[in-house]
């Protein structure tokens, strides 16, 4: 066999071995047609940030006077002036920030990890309290009671947690989606280990801090950053719980109510880049961590 | 070391490792329980029992009279709370989610997922909504179809019907379809992400058999794909019917539930701001929920019932 000719089949069996995506004609067509729908899909997304980049950049008088024009110079002051002149009730965007932070961490560390605890002692220790609180887990997440909110307002009043930072221990509770996601983990999880130290000594306390929360600590992360861009996000609660501690999210709504930042568009523009920015940060950061981890992978009823 | 000793010093041992598994039990359990007990059994009953009771000259007494309203606002005989608009618009959203957004996330997927061109680069911008704030989204929509900002949309609107825009967001007309195009254009996102998770865990043997016997893409998809990803498809349906009446949206930073746009939550949340009396609120909620636990009894046991699970 000469050179060529091996070359040759080498480059046969690649392209065989490589699995080509083969289409019919009717199905090119169709896919071509989905193609154009998802483009225009993404350019909506595309505009919509570009155009909030570009006018957070702009001049606020120039933006007035012809919203479509592109940006004569590039203003990067707005981003600095957006921290100190967006203010609202006292909170400016760099108390917002903090407010944000402390709030969605804070949330985020009670509620994965009361649900982390409660998931490893239901599966672990099989007894009927525990089955019956998997059963009130599942429950409370099926049974959709509306109109609790103003006797849950009313309670927060009574235990003086509104607008305090002591709201965060309604977080306690440890039901919902991501008990009944641990619940699963901790189920897939072998004994051995645990058995194995209980033979040399160990007591439940070390078992559990010990040998089985630092096996779920990927997951705990992964579900960790998806809560924490949840809170991070979040603006109806803390709006309702926390109304003089506001967060970005909070802060984006409470500015367009002031007459006097409602019209200063290049700063609110800027304000929108300065909330989302973090959250995307830590996305793009953990994505492959978060999508084998989790919920990603399929979820069962 | 007599027999006798020998089993009272094991009998110490057992007690004392039943005693330490409980007072580890108990140490575990307290808080969440507790903190269950208080912000969910505690707040439910008493909501529940709200729903019973009027306030007099400043005294508590049992009563229907919030019943009666009710009865007298769903039927149009007071003028309230538009009752019949906030339930109608209600389940124009929940049936935008269930009808509109379910499946056409369910086909973006499989086309994200079939590598259609540019799949990779669709897969970021798609996902992104995700983990965006509403109130990112909810501001920037409302920019766009502001007319005094020569928004985008009210642009479009002026080029192809030759009209000044109207300020969408603030139009009866408008108002409630504006807000629904808004919950499509930002609502694919979650069921996206849970989708394509879902189908990349289908086999790709199967896929493969089913191919090479000749299987077309529509086959694949209803056959095949949709069977396969039934469980999660199914929770999601679940999950949405859970939150008919408790899912508010984009309502406080789109419109305040002003011009023919709110809802049953977002009216309760309104209630709750304005630190209204908190007894009518409780019986309409209570009322949904006594209406929203059979249809979702019913929907999961239709969704279980009408597709078994497959396992692989």
């Amino acid at each position: 066999m000469n050179v060529k000719a091996y070359f040759a089949q080498r480059r046969r069996i690649k392209k065989l071995s490589k699995p080509k995506v083969r289409r019919s004609k009717s199905n090119k067509i169709i896919f071509a047609i989905v193609f154009v729908i998802f483009f225009l899909y993404a350019c909506t997304y595309l505009y919509t940030f570009g155009w909030a980049i570009i006018v957070s950049l702009r001049d606020r008088l120039e933006f007035i006077h012809d919203p479509f024009a592109l940006p004569g110079a590039l203003h990067f002051e707005n981003y600095i002036d957006a921290f100190v002149s967006l203010q609202v009730g006292g909170s400016n965007l760099l108390v917002m920030m903090f407010n944000t932070i402390w709030y969605s961490l804070g949330a985020t560390v009670i509620c994965v990890f009361a649900s982390n605890f409660l998931a490893y002692v239901v599966c672990k220790y099989k007894n009927l309290f525990g089955r019956i609180y998997y059963y009130i887990a599942v429950f409370v997440m099926l049974i959709p009671i509306v109109g609790a909110l103003p006797q849950q307002y009313a309670l927060y009043d009574t235990l003086g947690i509104i607008d305090t930072p002591l709201f965060l221990i309604t977080y306690v509770g440890g039901t919902g989606f991501q008990f009944i996601l641990f619940h699963g983990f901790y189920k897939n999880i072998a004994n051995d280990y645990a058995d194995a130290a209980k033979v040399d000594g160990g007591g439940h306390f070390t078992i559990m801090f010990r040998i089985m929360i630092p096996q779920s600590l990927p997951m705990t992360l992964a579900l960790g950053i998806i809560a924490f861009i949840g809170y991070w996000n979040d603006y109806m609660t803390v709006f309702m719980f926390l109304p003089s501690h506001p967060t970005l999210a909070t802060g984006l709504y409470l500015f367009q109510t002031q007459p006097s930042i409602r019209s200063n568009y290049p700063l609110l523009y800027a304000a929108i880049i300065i909330a989302t920015v973090p959250v995307v940060v830590l996305y793009a950061a953990f994505q492959e961590k978060i999508m084998v981890n989790t919920v990603a992978g399929g979820l069962k009823g | 070391m007599t027999l006798n000793q020998h089993e009272i010093e094991k009998r110490k041992i057992k007690l004392r490792n039943a005693l330490s598994k409980y007072i580890f039990l108990v140490a575990i359990y307290a808080i969440p329980i507790a903190g269950f007990a208080v912000f969910w059994v505690y707040v439910n009953i008493q909501s529940i029992l709200n729903a019973f009771r009027l306030e007099v000259q400043g005294e508590l007494q049992w009563s229907f009279r919030n019943w009666q309203y009710f009865w007298q606002d769903l039927t149009g005989e007071s003028t309230f709370v538009n009752m019949p608009q906030i339930l109608r618009n209600t389940l124009i959203f929940f049936g935008t989610n269930i009808a509109i957004i379910l499946p056409l996330s369910f086909l973006f997927s499989y086309f994200l997922f079939k590598k259609v061109c540019g799949y990779k680069f669709f897969r970021v911008i798609f996902f992104a909504p995700n983990i965006i704030s509403a109130a990112v989204l909810a501001t920037l929509f409302k920019f766009m179809v502001n007319p005094s900002l020569d928004g985008i949309i009210t642009q479009l609107y002026t080029l192809i019907t030759n009209k000044p825009s109207p300020n969408f967001l603030m139009d009866e007309r408008y108002a409630l379809t504006a807000v629904v195009c808004y919950c499509i254009w930002t609502g694919f996102s979650v069921n996206l992400v849970l989708f394509n998770g879902a189908m990349e865990r289908v086999p790709k043997d199967v896929l493969e058999a089913a191919s090479i016997d000749g299987i077309g893409n529509t086959r694949e998809l209803f056959q095949i794909v949709l069977p396969m990803i039934w469980s999660t498809i199914g929770t999601l349906i679940i999950t949405t019917t859970a939150g008919i009446f408790m899912a508010s949206g984009p309502l406080l930073l789109l419109t305040q539930g002003a011009y023919g746009t709110n809802t049953i939550s977002f009216w309760i949340y309104q209630q709750v701001q304005a630190q209204t009396s908190p007894y009518y609120p409780a019986t309409v909620g209570f009322i949904f929920t006594l209406i929203g636990v059979p249809i979702v009894l019913a929907v999961k046991w239709l969704v279980e019932r009408f597709f078994t699970e497959v396992q692989y």
